[in-house]
Protein backbone atom coordinates (compact mmCIF):
# COMPACT_ATOMS: atom_id res chain seq x y z
CA UNK A 1 0.00 0.00 0.00
CA UNK A 2 1.58 3.54 -1.01
CA UNK A 3 1.99 5.74 1.99
CA UNK A 4 -0.69 7.99 3.19
CA UNK A 5 1.23 11.41 1.47
CA UNK A 6 0.30 13.25 4.86
CA UNK A 7 2.64 10.92 6.28
CA UNK A 8 5.75 12.07 4.20
CA UNK A 9 4.65 15.63 4.11
CA UNK A 10 3.82 15.71 8.27
CA UNK A 11 7.37 14.40 9.06
CA UNK A 12 8.86 17.01 6.16
CA UNK A 13 7.11 19.76 8.00
CA UNK A 14 7.54 19.11 11.41
CA UNK A 15 11.48 19.28 10.90
CA UNK A 16 10.69 22.77 8.48
CA UNK A 17 7.94 24.11 10.42
CA UNK A 18 6.57 23.73 13.85
CA UNK A 19 8.03 25.22 17.21
CA UNK A 20 10.03 23.70 19.91
CA UNK A 21 6.97 23.10 22.45
CA UNK A 22 5.12 21.30 19.77
CA UNK A 23 8.05 19.25 19.01
CA UNK A 24 8.43 18.35 22.78
CA UNK A 25 4.51 17.87 22.45
CA UNK A 26 5.03 15.08 20.48
CA UNK A 27 8.15 13.86 22.26
CA UNK A 28 6.05 13.79 24.99
CA UNK A 29 2.67 12.01 23.54
CA UNK A 30 5.04 9.48 22.17
CA UNK A 31 7.58 7.95 24.85
CA UNK A 32 5.78 9.34 27.54
CA UNK A 33 2.17 8.34 26.47
CA UNK A 34 0.89 11.65 28.15
CA UNK A 35 -1.22 14.66 26.60
CA UNK A 36 0.59 17.55 28.04
CA UNK A 37 -0.34 21.52 27.89
CA UNK A 38 2.27 24.01 29.62
CA UNK A 39 1.20 25.85 32.86
CA UNK A 40 2.30 29.37 33.72
CA UNK A 41 3.87 30.10 36.95
CA UNK A 42 3.17 33.53 36.86
CA UNK A 43 -0.60 34.09 36.06
CA UNK A 44 -1.96 30.37 36.32
CA UNK A 45 -3.11 29.26 33.44
CA UNK A 46 -2.62 26.32 31.41
CA UNK A 47 -2.19 26.77 27.57
CA UNK A 48 -3.06 24.54 24.46
CA UNK A 49 -1.18 24.31 22.38
CA UNK A 50 1.63 23.95 24.66
CA UNK A 51 4.04 27.20 24.12
CA UNK A 52 7.64 28.17 25.46
CA UNK A 53 6.22 31.75 26.86
CA UNK A 54 2.26 32.04 28.21
CA UNK A 55 0.04 33.33 25.71
CA UNK A 56 -2.24 34.86 28.67
CA UNK A 57 0.46 37.02 30.11
CA UNK A 58 3.54 36.81 27.72
CA UNK A 59 5.34 35.54 30.52
CA UNK A 60 8.80 32.39 30.11
CA UNK A 61 7.59 31.36 33.25
CA UNK A 62 6.19 27.86 31.96
CA UNK A 63 6.20 24.41 32.58
CA UNK A 64 5.23 21.01 31.37
CA UNK A 65 1.88 19.57 32.95
CA UNK A 66 -0.39 16.35 32.12
CA UNK A 67 -3.77 17.54 30.99
CA UNK A 68 -7.06 15.77 30.22
CA UNK A 69 -8.39 15.02 33.44
CA UNK A 70 -12.07 15.69 34.32
CA UNK A 71 -12.95 16.33 30.75
CA UNK A 72 -16.62 16.73 29.48
CA UNK A 73 -17.67 16.38 25.49
CA UNK A 74 -18.27 20.09 24.21
CA UNK A 75 -19.29 18.90 20.63
CA UNK A 76 -18.95 16.46 18.25
CA UNK A 77 -19.69 14.79 14.19
CA UNK A 78 -18.02 12.85 11.71
CA UNK A 79 -15.12 14.47 9.45
CA UNK A 80 -15.16 12.60 5.91
CA UNK A 81 -12.57 14.12 3.56
CA UNK A 82 -9.86 15.03 5.96
CA UNK A 83 -6.37 14.01 4.69
CA UNK A 84 -5.95 10.87 7.10
CA UNK A 85 -9.40 10.11 6.86
CA UNK A 86 -10.98 7.51 4.09
CA UNK A 87 -14.48 7.03 6.48
CA UNK A 88 -16.43 9.05 8.31
CA UNK A 89 -14.53 9.40 11.55
CA UNK A 90 -16.14 11.00 14.93
CA UNK A 91 -14.25 13.88 16.36
CA UNK A 92 -15.31 16.04 18.69
CA UNK A 93 -14.51 19.29 20.84
CA UNK A 94 -14.33 18.90 24.58
CA UNK A 95 -13.95 21.22 27.20
CA UNK A 96 -10.14 20.50 29.40
CA UNK A 97 -10.48 21.85 32.84
CA UNK A 98 -7.87 24.99 33.76
CA UNK A 99 -7.17 24.58 29.75
CA UNK A 100 -10.76 24.88 27.59
CA UNK A 101 -11.86 23.68 24.26
CA UNK A 102 -9.61 21.08 22.32
CA UNK A 103 -10.53 19.75 19.00
CA UNK A 104 -9.97 15.81 19.06
CA UNK A 105 -10.37 12.63 16.92
CA UNK A 106 -13.05 10.93 19.39
CA UNK A 107 -13.33 7.46 19.66
CA UNK A 108 -16.74 5.75 20.09
CA UNK A 109 -19.99 5.90 17.90
CA UNK A 110 -21.58 9.15 16.81
CA UNK A 111 -25.02 8.13 18.09
CA UNK A 112 -24.00 6.51 21.22
CA UNK A 113 -22.21 10.10 22.71
CA UNK A 114 -23.78 12.80 24.45
CA UNK A 115 -23.03 16.49 25.00
CA UNK A 116 -20.97 16.78 28.85
CA UNK A 117 -20.24 13.34 29.35
CA UNK A 118 -17.20 12.16 30.38
CA UNK A 119 -14.02 11.92 28.81
CA UNK A 120 -10.45 11.57 29.32
CA UNK A 121 -7.20 11.19 26.50
CA UNK A 122 -5.28 8.51 25.58
CA UNK A 123 -2.27 8.22 22.39
CA UNK A 124 -2.91 6.99 19.27
CA UNK A 125 0.20 5.56 17.24
CA UNK A 126 -0.21 6.52 13.38
CA UNK A 127 3.49 5.48 12.66
CA UNK A 128 6.68 5.27 13.94
CA UNK A 129 7.24 8.74 13.43
CA UNK A 130 3.69 10.35 14.93
CA UNK A 131 1.69 9.81 17.42
CA UNK A 132 -1.30 11.46 18.73
CA UNK A 133 -4.13 12.12 20.94
CA UNK A 134 -7.34 11.10 21.01
CA UNK A 135 -10.39 10.90 23.51
CA UNK A 136 -13.05 8.32 24.69
CA UNK A 137 -15.48 7.90 26.51
CA UNK A 138 -14.55 7.64 30.46
CA UNK B 1 3.93 64.27 5.05
CA UNK B 2 0.45 63.38 3.79
CA UNK B 3 -2.42 64.28 6.07
CA UNK B 4 -5.96 62.73 5.14
CA UNK B 5 -8.12 65.42 3.93
CA UNK B 6 -10.70 62.92 1.56
CA UNK B 7 -13.12 60.26 2.04
CA UNK B 8 -12.60 57.02 -0.09
CA UNK B 9 -15.29 56.78 -2.37
CA UNK B 10 -16.39 53.43 -3.89
CA UNK B 11 -16.94 54.33 -7.74
CA UNK B 12 -17.25 51.67 -9.43
CA UNK B 13 -18.10 47.83 -10.03
CA UNK B 14 -17.03 45.13 -11.89
CA UNK B 15 -18.19 41.23 -11.53
CA UNK B 16 -18.85 38.25 -13.85
CA UNK B 17 -21.30 35.39 -12.58
CA UNK B 18 -20.27 32.91 -9.74
CA UNK B 19 -19.73 29.74 -11.73
CA UNK B 20 -18.53 26.04 -10.44
CA UNK B 21 -15.30 26.32 -12.55
CA UNK B 22 -14.21 29.82 -13.92
CA UNK B 23 -15.40 30.61 -17.41
CA UNK B 24 -12.23 32.15 -18.53
CA UNK B 25 -8.56 32.19 -17.15
CA UNK B 26 -7.64 34.11 -14.33
CA UNK B 27 -6.05 37.32 -15.89
CA UNK B 28 -8.64 37.44 -18.34
CA UNK B 29 -11.32 37.49 -15.66
CA UNK B 30 -9.51 40.00 -13.57
CA UNK B 31 -8.90 42.06 -16.98
CA UNK B 32 -12.44 42.18 -17.92
CA UNK B 33 -13.97 42.97 -14.18
CA UNK B 34 -11.55 46.04 -13.99
CA UNK B 35 -12.36 47.48 -17.23
CA UNK B 36 -15.59 47.15 -16.25
CA UNK B 37 -15.73 48.32 -12.99
CA UNK B 38 -13.07 51.79 -14.58
CA UNK B 39 -16.34 51.95 -17.30
CA UNK B 40 -19.13 51.93 -14.46
CA UNK B 41 -16.65 54.27 -12.47
CA UNK B 42 -16.44 56.48 -15.18
CA UNK B 43 -12.93 57.03 -14.76
CA UNK B 44 -9.81 56.05 -17.48
CA UNK B 45 -6.95 53.21 -16.80
CA UNK B 46 -4.78 56.26 -17.27
CA UNK B 47 -6.08 57.87 -14.07
CA UNK B 48 -5.72 54.48 -12.14
CA UNK B 49 -2.05 54.66 -9.32
CA UNK B 50 -2.99 51.51 -7.47
CA UNK B 51 -3.65 48.44 -7.80
CA UNK B 52 -4.84 45.68 -5.02
CA UNK B 53 -4.95 42.23 -5.31
CA UNK B 54 -6.14 39.00 -3.72
CA UNK B 55 -4.21 35.86 -4.44
CA UNK B 56 -5.52 34.14 -7.59
CA UNK B 57 -7.19 30.37 -6.45
CA UNK B 58 -6.41 31.31 -3.13
CA UNK B 59 -7.48 27.56 -2.16
CA UNK B 60 -5.49 26.45 -5.50
CA UNK B 61 -1.99 26.70 -6.64
CA UNK B 62 0.58 29.62 -5.38
CA UNK B 63 1.30 32.17 -7.74
CA UNK B 64 4.38 34.09 -7.28
CA UNK B 65 4.36 37.67 -7.86
CA UNK B 66 0.90 37.43 -9.14
CA UNK B 67 0.48 41.19 -8.62
CA UNK B 68 3.40 42.45 -10.66
CA UNK B 69 3.09 40.61 -13.52
CA UNK B 70 -0.91 41.65 -13.83
CA UNK B 71 0.47 45.15 -12.85
CA UNK B 72 2.53 44.87 -16.17
CA UNK B 73 -0.31 42.74 -17.96
CA UNK B 74 -2.65 45.52 -17.11
CA UNK B 75 -0.52 47.88 -18.33
CA UNK B 76 -0.55 50.80 -15.69
CA UNK B 77 2.03 52.52 -13.66
CA UNK B 78 0.59 52.49 -9.64
CA UNK B 79 2.32 54.18 -6.72
CA UNK B 80 0.84 50.99 -4.67
CA UNK B 81 0.94 47.26 -5.88
CA UNK B 82 0.10 44.83 -3.72
CA UNK B 83 -1.65 41.46 -2.63
CA UNK B 84 -3.02 40.71 0.67
CA UNK B 85 -4.15 37.69 2.18
CA UNK B 86 -5.93 36.62 5.58
CA UNK B 87 -8.55 34.34 4.56
CA UNK B 88 -12.10 34.93 4.38
CA UNK B 89 -12.00 38.67 4.95
CA UNK B 90 -8.90 38.80 2.12
CA UNK B 91 -10.88 40.78 -0.11
CA UNK B 92 -11.99 42.89 2.55
CA UNK B 93 -7.88 43.55 4.02
CA UNK B 94 -7.51 44.27 0.02
CA UNK B 95 -10.10 46.97 -0.12
CA UNK B 96 -8.95 48.38 3.00
CA UNK B 97 -5.76 48.74 2.30
CA UNK B 98 -6.91 50.82 -0.78
CA UNK B 99 -9.30 52.82 1.48
CA UNK B 100 -6.26 53.90 3.31
CA UNK B 101 -4.51 54.39 0.58
CA UNK B 102 -6.41 56.97 -1.08
CA UNK B 103 -7.59 58.46 2.46
CA UNK B 104 -3.61 59.23 3.27
CA UNK B 105 -3.33 60.65 -0.52
CA UNK B 106 -0.68 58.05 -1.45
CA UNK B 107 -3.62 56.86 -4.51
CA UNK B 108 -6.01 58.48 -6.15
CA UNK B 109 -7.53 56.04 -8.03
CA UNK B 110 -6.95 52.49 -6.23
CA UNK B 111 -8.58 49.55 -8.28
CA UNK B 112 -9.24 46.18 -5.65
CA UNK B 113 -9.31 43.19 -7.95
CA UNK B 114 -10.40 39.84 -6.62
CA UNK B 115 -10.35 36.55 -7.60
CA UNK B 116 -10.67 32.83 -6.89
CA UNK B 117 -10.96 29.55 -8.48
CA UNK B 118 -10.84 25.86 -6.89
CA UNK B 119 -8.36 23.61 -7.58
CA UNK B 120 -8.83 20.53 -9.84
CA UNK B 121 -8.54 17.16 -7.91
CA UNK B 122 -7.04 15.58 -10.41
CA UNK B 123 -3.75 13.09 -9.95
CA UNK B 124 -1.50 15.32 -11.52
CA UNK B 125 -1.59 17.83 -8.75
CA UNK B 126 -3.49 16.51 -6.15
CA UNK B 127 -0.05 15.44 -3.99
CA UNK B 128 0.91 19.42 -4.39
CA UNK B 129 -2.17 20.14 -2.75
CA UNK B 130 -1.76 17.78 -0.13
CA UNK B 131 1.96 19.05 0.49
CA UNK B 132 0.37 22.55 0.85
CA UNK B 133 -2.72 21.80 3.29
CA UNK B 134 -0.25 19.55 5.16
CA UNK B 135 2.37 22.35 5.25
CA UNK B 136 0.10 24.71 6.39
CA UNK B 137 -2.12 22.85 8.72
CA UNK B 138 1.81 21.96 10.23
CA UNK B 139 3.23 25.57 10.40
CA UNK B 140 2.66 26.01 13.79
CA UNK B 141 1.11 23.38 15.59
CA UNK B 142 1.97 20.58 13.30
CA UNK B 143 2.66 17.77 16.05
CA UNK B 144 -0.92 18.91 17.37
CA UNK B 145 -3.27 19.14 15.07
CA UNK B 146 -1.32 18.49 11.66
CA UNK B 147 -0.73 14.70 12.45
CA UNK B 148 -4.65 14.06 12.73
CA UNK B 149 -5.50 15.48 9.79
CA UNK B 150 -7.93 17.65 11.10
CA UNK B 151 -8.67 21.40 9.64
CA UNK B 152 -11.61 21.35 7.07
CA UNK B 153 -13.75 23.94 8.12
CA UNK B 154 -16.67 21.60 7.73
CA UNK B 155 -16.97 19.64 10.78
CA UNK B 156 -15.68 22.32 12.52
CA UNK B 157 -18.96 24.44 11.43
CA UNK B 158 -21.18 21.11 12.22
CA UNK B 159 -20.05 21.53 16.19
CA UNK B 160 -20.71 24.90 16.43
CA UNK B 161 -24.07 24.13 14.41
CA UNK B 162 -25.13 21.23 16.89
CA UNK B 163 -24.12 23.52 19.91
CA UNK B 164 -26.55 26.06 18.54
CA UNK B 165 -28.98 24.13 18.45
CA UNK B 166 -28.28 22.48 21.92
CA UNK B 167 -27.92 25.92 23.48
CA UNK B 168 -30.80 27.71 22.44
CA UNK B 169 -33.22 24.94 21.87
CA UNK B 170 -33.01 25.31 17.85
CA UNK B 171 -34.93 22.43 15.46
CA UNK B 172 -33.40 21.43 12.49
CA UNK B 173 -35.74 22.67 10.32
CA UNK B 174 -35.55 26.76 11.84
CA UNK B 175 -31.96 25.97 10.96
CA UNK B 176 -33.15 24.96 7.35
CA UNK B 177 -34.91 28.36 6.85
CA UNK B 178 -32.13 29.94 6.17
CA UNK B 179 -31.17 28.01 3.10
CA UNK B 180 -34.55 28.43 1.49
CA UNK B 181 -34.99 32.43 2.47
CA UNK B 182 -31.28 32.78 0.87
CA UNK B 183 -32.32 30.50 -2.54
CA UNK B 184 -35.67 32.44 -2.80
CA UNK B 185 -33.20 35.68 -3.02
CA UNK B 186 -30.74 33.65 -5.40
CA UNK B 187 -33.64 32.43 -7.75
CA UNK B 188 -34.05 35.99 -10.01
CA UNK B 189 -30.01 37.24 -9.52
CA UNK B 190 -28.64 36.88 -12.66
CA UNK B 191 -25.16 36.21 -10.65
CA UNK B 192 -26.06 33.95 -8.94
CA UNK B 193 -24.75 29.80 -9.03
CA UNK B 194 -28.03 28.24 -7.35
CA UNK B 195 -31.32 29.61 -8.69
CA UNK B 196 -33.76 26.51 -8.55
CA UNK B 197 -36.13 27.00 -5.58
CA UNK B 198 -35.87 24.71 -2.71
CA UNK B 199 -37.94 23.51 0.57
CA UNK B 200 -36.69 22.79 3.84
CA UNK B 201 -37.77 18.83 2.94
CA UNK B 202 -35.41 19.48 0.41
CA UNK B 203 -32.55 20.71 2.81
CA UNK B 204 -33.16 18.23 5.34
CA UNK B 205 -33.31 15.48 2.43
CA UNK B 206 -30.08 16.85 0.88
CA UNK B 207 -26.82 14.33 1.53
CA UNK B 208 -25.28 14.64 5.33
CA UNK B 209 -21.80 16.25 4.70
CA UNK B 210 -20.59 16.31 8.55
CA UNK B 211 -23.85 16.24 10.86
CA UNK B 212 -26.05 17.87 11.21
CA UNK B 213 -24.62 19.70 8.43
CA UNK B 214 -26.82 18.69 5.39
CA UNK B 215 -24.68 19.51 1.61
CA UNK B 216 -27.64 22.36 0.89
CA UNK B 217 -26.62 23.81 4.57
CA UNK B 218 -23.04 24.48 2.80
CA UNK B 219 -21.78 26.80 0.58
CA UNK B 220 -20.68 24.77 -2.68
CA UNK B 221 -17.63 25.15 -5.07
CA UNK B 222 -17.39 27.85 -6.82
CA UNK B 223 -15.21 30.67 -8.96
CA UNK B 224 -15.54 33.99 -9.61
CA UNK B 225 -13.61 37.75 -9.91
CA UNK B 226 -14.86 40.88 -8.58
CA UNK B 227 -13.38 44.58 -8.91
CA UNK B 228 -14.14 47.90 -6.80
CA UNK B 229 -12.39 50.94 -7.71
CA UNK B 230 -11.71 53.35 -4.92
CA UNK B 231 -11.31 57.17 -5.74
CA UNK B 232 -11.04 60.35 -3.93
CA UNK B 233 -13.93 62.61 -3.43
CA UNK B 234 -12.01 64.84 -6.20
CA UNK B 235 -12.10 62.62 -8.76
CA UNK B 236 -15.29 61.27 -8.19
CA UNK B 237 -17.08 64.45 -8.36
CA UNK B 238 -15.30 65.27 -11.29
CA UNK B 239 -17.26 61.76 -13.40
CA UNK B 240 -20.34 63.54 -11.72
CA UNK B 241 -21.56 59.53 -10.96
CA UNK B 242 -22.64 58.27 -7.99
CA UNK B 243 -20.51 57.03 -5.42
CA UNK B 244 -20.14 54.98 -1.84
CA UNK B 245 -18.90 56.20 0.93
CA UNK B 246 -17.76 53.50 3.55
CA UNK B 247 -19.72 55.23 7.13
CA UNK B 248 -18.22 53.27 9.66
CA UNK B 249 -15.54 50.79 9.48
CA UNK B 250 -14.75 47.87 12.33
CA UNK B 251 -12.48 45.16 12.61
CA UNK B 252 -12.20 42.86 15.38
CA UNK B 253 -9.50 39.55 15.65
CA UNK B 254 -10.01 36.91 18.62
CA UNK B 255 -6.28 35.44 19.33
CA UNK B 256 -8.02 32.01 17.80
CA UNK B 257 -8.30 30.14 14.90
CA UNK B 258 -11.19 27.80 14.04
CA UNK B 259 -12.09 26.36 17.79
CA UNK B 260 -11.00 29.24 20.69
CA UNK B 261 -9.43 28.04 23.37
CA UNK B 262 -11.68 29.94 25.68
CA UNK B 263 -15.26 31.23 24.54
CA UNK B 264 -18.27 30.34 22.70
CA UNK B 265 -18.63 28.95 19.53
CA UNK B 266 -22.24 30.19 18.77
CA UNK B 267 -21.84 33.80 19.57
CA UNK B 268 -18.99 35.58 18.40
CA UNK B 269 -16.60 38.49 20.04
CA UNK B 270 -15.37 39.31 16.71
CA UNK B 271 -18.20 40.07 14.78
CA UNK B 272 -20.31 41.60 18.06
CA UNK B 273 -17.24 44.07 18.46
CA UNK B 274 -16.67 44.74 14.87
CA UNK B 275 -19.98 45.49 13.80
CA UNK B 276 -20.26 48.01 17.34
CA UNK B 277 -17.14 50.07 16.17
CA UNK B 278 -18.63 50.29 12.73
CA UNK B 279 -22.39 51.18 13.64
CA UNK B 280 -20.66 53.58 16.60
CA UNK B 281 -18.23 55.39 13.73
CA UNK B 282 -21.10 55.75 11.22
CA UNK B 283 -23.79 57.10 13.97
CA UNK B 284 -26.06 54.08 12.95
CA UNK B 285 -27.74 50.91 14.92
CA UNK B 286 -28.86 47.66 13.08
CA UNK B 287 -32.26 49.05 13.01
CA UNK B 288 -30.89 51.77 10.52
CA UNK B 289 -29.69 49.54 7.85
CA UNK B 290 -31.77 48.93 4.74
CA UNK B 291 -29.32 46.51 3.11
CA UNK B 292 -26.52 43.69 4.40
CA UNK B 293 -24.38 41.32 2.80
CA UNK B 294 -22.72 38.83 5.61
CA UNK B 295 -20.85 36.00 5.13
CA UNK B 296 -22.59 33.13 6.35
CA UNK B 297 -21.18 30.56 4.88
CA UNK B 298 -22.96 27.52 6.55
CA UNK B 299 -26.84 27.17 7.77
CA UNK B 300 -26.61 28.02 11.47
CA UNK B 301 -23.71 30.38 10.61
CA UNK B 302 -26.15 32.73 8.80
CA UNK B 303 -28.69 32.52 11.83
CA UNK B 304 -26.05 33.47 14.53
CA UNK B 305 -24.37 36.36 12.56
CA UNK B 306 -28.29 38.10 11.88
CA UNK B 307 -27.82 37.71 16.23
CA UNK B 308 -24.30 38.91 16.97
CA UNK B 309 -24.64 41.68 13.93
CA UNK B 310 -27.06 43.05 16.44
CA UNK B 311 -30.58 42.56 13.59
CA UNK B 312 -32.55 40.06 15.62
CA UNK B 313 -31.65 38.24 19.81
CA UNK B 314 -29.75 35.60 20.01
CA UNK B 315 -31.14 32.21 19.38
CA UNK B 316 -34.27 34.32 17.54
CA UNK B 317 -32.84 34.30 14.23
CA UNK B 318 -34.74 31.38 12.81
CA UNK B 319 -38.37 33.25 14.08
CA UNK B 320 -36.68 36.64 12.86
CA UNK B 321 -36.39 34.94 9.00
CA UNK B 322 -39.84 33.10 9.35
CA UNK B 323 -41.90 36.24 10.69
CA UNK B 324 -40.62 37.76 6.98
CA UNK B 325 -38.22 40.51 8.66
CA UNK B 326 -34.78 39.56 6.81
CA UNK B 327 -36.10 39.74 3.47
CA UNK B 328 -38.00 42.19 1.04
CA UNK B 329 -40.80 43.78 2.99
CA UNK B 330 -39.05 43.40 6.14
CA UNK B 331 -36.76 45.22 8.66
CA UNK B 332 -33.50 44.38 6.55
CA UNK B 333 -32.90 42.42 3.45
CA UNK B 334 -30.25 40.32 4.54
CA UNK B 335 -28.38 38.67 1.69
CA UNK B 336 -30.52 40.29 -1.65
CA UNK B 337 -27.95 38.23 -3.44
CA UNK B 338 -28.54 34.83 -2.02
CA UNK B 339 -26.05 34.95 0.33
CA UNK B 340 -22.77 32.34 0.52
CA UNK B 341 -25.01 29.11 0.09
CA UNK B 342 -26.59 30.44 -3.00
CA UNK B 343 -24.99 33.18 -4.78
CA UNK B 344 -21.88 30.82 -4.60
CA UNK B 345 -18.87 31.34 -2.27
CA UNK B 346 -16.20 32.05 -4.61
CA UNK B 347 -13.88 32.55 -0.98
CA UNK B 348 -11.17 34.76 -2.58
CA UNK B 349 -13.13 37.12 -4.21
CA UNK B 350 -16.57 36.73 -1.93
CA UNK B 351 -16.27 40.32 0.29
CA UNK B 352 -16.19 42.33 -2.69
CA UNK B 353 -19.36 40.55 -4.69
CA UNK B 354 -21.17 41.86 -1.13
CA UNK B 355 -19.63 45.10 -1.77
CA UNK B 356 -20.90 45.00 -5.23
CA UNK B 357 -24.69 43.81 -4.14
CA UNK B 358 -25.08 46.50 -1.50
CA UNK B 359 -23.55 49.33 -3.62
CA UNK B 360 -25.96 48.30 -6.84
CA UNK B 361 -29.02 48.52 -4.37
CA UNK B 362 -27.88 51.67 -3.05
CA UNK B 363 -27.48 53.25 -6.07
CA UNK B 364 -31.07 51.86 -7.46
CA UNK B 365 -29.45 49.64 -9.70
CA UNK B 366 -30.96 46.72 -9.12
CA UNK B 367 -33.51 45.55 -11.26
CA UNK B 368 -35.44 42.87 -10.01
CA UNK B 369 -34.38 42.69 -6.61
CA UNK B 370 -34.16 46.01 -5.82
CA UNK B 371 -34.62 47.15 -1.73
CA UNK B 372 -37.04 50.00 -1.89
CA UNK B 373 -34.89 53.24 -0.43
CA UNK B 374 -31.61 51.53 0.47
CA UNK B 375 -30.23 54.50 1.98
CA UNK B 376 -27.93 52.33 4.27
CA UNK B 377 -25.81 48.80 3.83
CA UNK B 378 -23.85 46.57 5.43
CA UNK B 379 -21.12 44.58 4.38
CA UNK B 380 -19.13 41.21 6.88
CA UNK B 381 -16.76 39.07 6.16
CA UNK B 382 -14.98 36.75 8.58
CA UNK B 383 -11.60 34.67 8.69
CA UNK B 384 -11.27 30.97 10.09
CA UNK B 385 -14.72 30.32 12.06
CA UNK B 386 -15.77 33.84 12.61
CA UNK B 387 -12.22 34.49 15.38
CA UNK B 388 -11.40 37.32 12.85
CA UNK B 389 -14.04 40.03 11.19
CA UNK B 390 -14.73 43.18 9.40
CA UNK B 391 -18.19 45.01 9.36
CA UNK B 392 -18.32 47.98 6.75
CA UNK B 393 -21.59 50.28 7.33
CA UNK B 394 -22.18 52.11 3.36
CA UNK B 395 -24.06 54.67 2.32
CA UNK B 396 -24.40 56.83 -0.77
CA UNK B 397 -21.90 59.86 -0.70
CA UNK B 398 -23.69 63.28 -0.90
ZN1 LIG C 1 0.54 33.56 32.18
Amino acid sequence: MPANPLDTFTNQAVKVFGNEASREYQRRLKDDRTLCGTHCGSCGRTAFPPRDFCPDCFSGDCSWVAIGDGATLYAFTTQHRGLRFTAPDVIGVVNVPDVGLIVTPLSGRLDELEIGQAMKPEVVDINEKLSTHRFIPA
Amino acid sequence: MTTSTTSPLLAGIGTIPVTRDLQMPIPDACVHVCREALDNAGIPASDVDGLFFTPPAMSGEPWMMFAAQMGEHLGITTKSLSLVENGGITALLALRSAMDAVALGRCKVAVVLASDARPLLDTNHFEAFVRGVAFSAMSLYGPVHGAMGLGAPIPIYAMSHQRYMHEFGVSPEEVALSSVQLRSHAVDHPLAQFRDPITVDDVLGSKMLSPPIHLMQAAGISAGACAVVVASEDVVKATGKPAIACSGYGEHHHPSHFIPRQGSITTFESVRESSAQAFQEAGRSPADVDVAEVYGVFGATELMLYEDLGFCDKGKASKFIQDGRSTFGGDVVINPSGGRMSFGHPAGATPLYEVAEVTRQLRGDAPGRQVDNASVGLVHAEHGMMNGSIVMVLEPWN
